[in-house]
């Protein structure tokens, strides 16, 4: 079954939030993979074996995910193209 | 050990603008590997990030979607997927981000390795496992 993007996030957040109360307090800072088509879920430390985890149950799932209490899982700290001065944007004379 | 070299991005008045880079061999469905320059970025705290085009190329499908906070404070939603990479002679399964701009590997894939970098342009760029 496929999703675009904007539904895996819909479905996915939307199950989160019926799921957050609970994992933030049993497992704040652990991942949480959701089958958006199932609702069914994996916890664990990392992305990747969560999302394992879940597949083996689940083959076909298509997975949205969070860290349970902060905004993102991954973090990216230097993108070139945002780090490197553009010449069109230096101040003129 | 995976070597490779420090080139320059950009300059300006002031400095240049370097990278730390590496090739990298990357097989999608068709497990036919193709040689991608990636630039490593210790602040990358997933696998690997590859752009739109070189994931279409690879012919490998989404399984889902992960929220990923950038440098720029934005707070996005990337598109996951699956490859396989050559790693230390082994051919390991990881996950990919797509996100546009050069191809980035990030700490999950440096853990358990020693990062050494010549940061100067041409410099040699050094990744070994560590000792066991």
């Amino acid at each position: 079954m496929s999703c675009s993007g904007d539904d895996i996030e819909r479905i996915g957040k939307a199950r989160y939030a019926e799921l957050r109360p609970q994992l933030e307090i049993d497992h704040w800072g652990q991942i949480v993979v959701i089958d958006v088509h199932s609702g069914d879920y994996e916890i664990g430390g990392d992305d990747w074996n969560t999302t394992l985890r879940l597949f083996e149950r689940r083959p076909d799932a298509m997975t949205w995910g969070e860290r349970v209490g902060y905004p993102a899982i991954y973090y990216m700290a230097a993108r070139p193209n945002i780090l490197i001065p553009d010449p069109k944007d230096a101040p003129g004379d | 050990m995976i070597s490779g070299q420090v080139v320059v991005l950009g300059r300006d008045a002031e400095r240049e603008y370097l990278a730390a880079r590496i090739p990298l061999e990357i097989a999608g469905q068709d497990r036919v590997f193709r040689r991608v320059e990636v630039d490593i970025d210790t602040g990358f705290t997933g696998w690997l990030t590859l752009p739109e085009a070189i994931i279409r190329e690879l012919g490998v499908a989404s399984y889902g979607r992960r929220p990923t906070f950038l440098a720029n404070n934005e707070l996005r939603r990337s598109a996951l997927y699956r490859v396989m990479i050559a790693w230390h002679g082994v051919i390991r399964s990881v996950q990919v981000l797509q996100a546009e701009g050069r191809p980035l590997i990030g700490m999950s894939l440096l853990a358990d390795c020693r990062l050494t970098v010549a940061a100067w342009a041409g410099g040699e760029v050094v990744i070994e496992e560590r000792p066991r």
